[in-house]
């Protein structure tokens, strides 16, 4: 069985019946129709694509958190308290 | 049905000279400015076109649409349209081959060839002897036993009357193997012909 069928036409198409298949106007609407779909899809994409940079550079240049000092390196006592508590008993012992 | 073979009726060739394929290819840069101006060879193809769709299709109605789709991928794709030397009609003839090829993939349908009575005539002219006499069912049945590539080179050639390097350019294959393709096809014609009178 063959991939093609041939057949053999008696009468040939006459020029106005082609012709009344032509129209111009309808192919340069679809055209400006698909040029504009175009258009909006590059224009989605350029968005996607500032916004995807725009959250990379977000992430990246995020300011480090200061680290927190461990309590090893920095062992310091507060004591004003007991330097008070000194002065008051030298005082009473003055007094 | 038979029909005698005139050799006396031969068409003229419409081929035209590389000053017309130059302006021509202005007009196109033109088209790529100012799309109102692709009408020029819209009005100047349509037929052609649609001559060559309905001859692989055989349908009116999908003939128009196809036609249609052509020349509206033509336009989109001006820009990438470069001069190689052929008519911009042959760019048309690659697209419509393509929008044809995917109609049959599509729709998974039997290819057709549905030939002209005339112009069938003039082929079987290039694949027997003169003042023969052939059964044209015959023959069309023969012309089964061929392969697809070979009847679309015979048909570019005898039908559209495209020239080697149209051809390659239409096909997307070398002009020498354009040459060489038709050339086998006539001789496997010839060959298929010879047979029934032997």
């Amino acid at each position: 069985m063959t991939k093609f069928d041939i057949r053999l036409r008696r009468s040939r198409f006459t020029q106005t019946r082609i012709e009344s298949h032509k129209n111009y106007q309808s192919l340069m609407e679809r055209h400006y129709e698909s040029s504009k779909k175009k258009t909006r899809g590059v224009m989605v994409l350029v968005i996607l694509l500032i916004l995807t940079i725009a959250i990379l550079v977000a992430v990246f240049n995020n300011p480090k958190e200061p680290k927190q000092e461990s309590p090893k390196e920095n062992m310091s006592f507060d004591i004003s308290h007991y330097q008070s508590e000194t002065m008051e008993i030298e005082a009473f012992y003055k007094g | 049905m038979r029909i005698t073979i005139d050799h006396k009726i031969i068409e003229a060739r419409k081929h035209i000279s590389q000053e017309e394929i130059r302006i021509e290819f202005e007009t196109v840069k033109q088209a790529v400015k100012n799309p109102a101006k692709f009408q020029i060879l819209y009005d100047r193809y349509f037929t052609a076109i649609f001559n060559y769709i309905f001859r692989r299709i055989d349908d009116e109605e999908i003939t128009a649409d196809l036609t249609s789709q052509t020349f509206l991928k033509a336009l989109k794709n001006l820009r990438k349209y470069s001069f190689k030397g052929v008519p911009f009609s042959a760019w048309l003839y690659r697209i419509a081959s393509n929008e044809v090829n995917r109609h049959y993939q599509q729709t998974n349908k039997k290819m057709v060839f549905s030939f002209d009575e005339r112009e069938f005539e003039h082929l079987i002219e290039q694949g027997v002897e003169e003042e023969s006499a052939y059964d044209i069912d015959y023959v069309i049945r023969q012309m089964h036993m061929m392969c697809e590539s070979d009847i679309e080179a015979l048909e570019l050639r005898f039908f559209e009357s495209k020239s080697f390097a149209e051809m390659a350019f239409i096909l997307e294959i070398t002009e020498a193997n354009a040459k060489m393709r038709t050339y086998r096809a006539i001789e496997k014609l010839r060959n298929l012909l010879k047979r029934r009178k032997g």
